[in-house]
C-alpha cells in the first residue's frame, strides 16, 4: 500500500468528526435559540443538504486530477486570478484557525480550568495540533480512527445516561416554528458541519483516490456527523427545555451536568469535554494542515514544514484576541460566518465548476507529479 | 517580560528548526522561514506592548454585515 495514502475507514472518520468539530458543545444553544422546539427539524434540513453538499464535494473534487484546492485554483485561473482566490482560501483557514483555537480558550477557561491564563491553554492545545501537522496527512487520519472510537464510546454512554433526565412535553408544540427561523437554523448548523467541508479537499484526491469507496465515505461520514448532532440537539431540548438552552453558552457541557444516576454518577461532564477537545482537535488540526500546506503551494516551498512553526505562532497571537468578547462571538457566529462560510464552500466551487467547464478543452494537461511539500 | 518571553520562544524555534533548512532546504525557504518568524514576534511585541491590533473578522463583517442586514434580515426574515 502506498505510504501516502489514506484508507477509506479513516477518511470516513475523518469527515465524521470533522463534521462534528466545534458544533457538539455551543451550536445547539444557537440553534435552539431560533427554532425553539423544532430545532431537530432544522437539523433534518440540514443533515439533508449536508449530504448535497458532501456529494457535490465529491465530484468537485476529482476533476482535480491529483491536484490540491489550491493547486487546482492555480491550474484552473493562473498565476494572478488563481493566486489571488489562493490567498482568499488561505485567509479563510487562518480566520478558521484561530477562533476555533479562541473557542478553546474560550471554554476552558471558563467552564474547566478557570484560573489559568488562556496563553496558556490556547498554546498547549496549539502544540499538539502543529505536531500532529509537521508528522502528515496520514498521521492525522490514523489517529482520527483510534479518537473515533473513543468518540463514539464515551458519546453512546452518556446519551443512555441522559435518558432518565428528559421530559417528552419539551418537544411539544411540534412544527411551530415559522419557515425563515427553520431555515436560519439550518444555515447556521450548516455552517458549522458541511459548508466548510471543503478544507478536506486540500488532500481528498491526492491522498485518497476518487472511487465509488471514498463516495460513500463522504456520505457515511456526513450521515455519522449529522446523526450525532441531530441527538445532542434532541437531547438538549428534552432535558434542558427550550427556555434554558438558548441562555446556555455550551448546552452541550450543561447536558451532561444534569446526568445523575442514582445519585452515584453525576456532574460527568468532564466526559462530555473530552468529546468536545477529540473533535475539536481533528478540525482545528485539519485548518492548520489547510493553512500551511496552502501558503507553501502558493509561494511554491518545496517543504511545508518550514513555515509550521512561524505561522502557528500567528495563529497563537491571533488566537488571543480574534474574538473581543463573547458577545462578539455570537454575534459573528450568528450573522456574519454563514455567509463567509457560503461564500467560501459553495460560491467559489461553483465558480471553479463554470469555469472548469469552459476551459476543459483548452486547459493544458494537469501536472501530475506529485506535490513536493506533500512527500514526507 | 512578555518581550522577553516571545524572544525565548523565537530563539526556540530557531534552534528547532533552522539546522534542518540550512541543511535541507534553498535560500528560498531560509527566506520565508526568516521573515514570517520575524513577523510573528513584531506582532506579538505590538500586542504585548498594549497596543491595538486590527482584528481581521472587522474586515470580513465590513463586507458581509450589509448582506445579512439588507439581504438575510430585511428581505428573509432572519433573526
Amino acid at each position: 500500500m502506498n505510504k501516502n495514502s489514506i484508507t477509506h475507514q479513516q477518511f470516513t472518520k475523518i469527515v465524521a468528526l470533522d463534521i462534528i468539530g466545534v458544533s457538539i458543545l455551543s451550536v445547539p444553544s444557537i440553534v435552539i435559540d431560533i427554532a425553539k422546539q423544532d430545532a431537530w427539524i432544522a437539523a433534518l434540513l440540514a443533515s439533508f443538504f449536508g449530504l448535497l453538499l458532501a456529494g457535490l464535494l465529491y465530484l468537485f473534487g476529482r476533476l482535480f486530477t491529483g491536484q490540491t484546492l489550491i493547486q487546482f485554483c492555480q491550474h484552473l485561473l493562473g498565476k494572478y486570478l488563481g493566486n489571488g482566490i489562493a490567498l482568499l482560501y488561505i485567509f479563510f483557514f487562518f480566520i478558521g484557525s484561530t477562533t476555533l483555537l479562541w473557542d478553546i480558550g474560550q471554554f476552558t477557561t471558563s467552564s474547566v480550568l478557570t484560573d489559568t491564563p488562556r496563553l496558556v491553554i490556547n498554546f498547549t492545545y496549539l502544540i499538539i495540533v502543529i505536531a500532529s501537522v509537521r508528522l502528515g496527512v496520514v498521521t492525522i487520519a490514523r489517529s482520527a480512527e483510534i479518537l473515533f472510537l473513543v468518540f463514539l464510546g464515551i458519546y453512546v454512554v452518556f446519551s443512555i445516561l441522559i435518558l432518565p433526565q428528559i421530559h417528552l412535553e419539551n418537544i411539544q408544540p411540534v412544527l411551530e416554528a415559522t419557515t425563515p427561523a427553520l431555515g436560519q437554523a439550518a444555515f447556521i448548523l450548516l455552517s458549522f458541519t458541511s459548508l466548510t467541508l471543503f478544507r478536506l479537499l486540500m488532500f481528498y484526491p491526492q491522498h485518497v483516490p476518487p472511487g465509488r469507496a471514498t463516495a460513500r465515505a463522504f456520505l457515511v461520514g456526513t450521515l455519522i456527523g449529522n446523526g450525532v448532532l441531530l441527538v445532542i440537539i434532541v437531547l438538549s431540548i428534552l432535558a434542558l427545555g427550550t427556555q434554558l438552552s438558548p441562555l446556555l453558552a455550551y448546552a452541550g457541557h450543561t447536558l451532561a451536568r444534569v446526568i445523575s444516576v442514582g445519585q452515584f454518577i453525576e456532574r460527568i461532564e468532564g466526559t462530555m469535554t473530552t468529546l468536545w477537545y477529540i473533535s475539536m482537535l481533528i478540525r482545528i488540526t485539519l485548518y492548520f494542515h489547510c493553512l500551511v500546506v496552502g501558503f507553501a503551494q502558493v509561494v511554491r516551498l518545496s517543504d511545508f514544514r518550514v513555515v509550521t512553526l512561524p505561522l502557528g505562532m500567528i495563529v497563537l497571537l491571533f488566537s488571543l484576541f480574534i474574538y473581543p468578547d463573547f458577545d462578539y462571538a455570537a454575534k459573528w457566529n450568528r450573522e456574519v460566518w454563514p455567509l463567509y462560510a457560503f461564500t467560501h464552500g459553495v460560491l467559489f466551487p461553483l465558480l471553479l465548476a463554470i469555469v472548469y467547464w469552459f476551459r476543459n478543452s483548452s486547459l493544458p494537461a494537469a501536472e501530475q507529479k506529485e506535490s513536493p511539500s506533500q512527500t514526507s | 517580560m512578555m518581550i522577553f518571553g516571545i524572544m525565548v520562544v523565537a530563539a526556540l524555534i530557531v534552534a528547532y528548526d533552522l539546522p534542518d533548512i540550512r541543511k535541507k532546504g534553498t535560500r528560498k525557504e531560509l527566506a520565508f522561514f526568516t521573515g514570517l518568524l520575524a513577523i510573528a514576534c513584531v506582532l506579538s511585541a505590538i500586542y504585548f506592548l498594549g497596543l491595538q491590533l486590527a482584528n481581521p473578522l472587522d474586515w470580513i463583517a465590513f463586507i458581509y454585515q450589509p448582506l445579512f442586514d439588507h439581504l438575510l434580515r430585511d428581505k428573509a426574515g432572519f433573526k
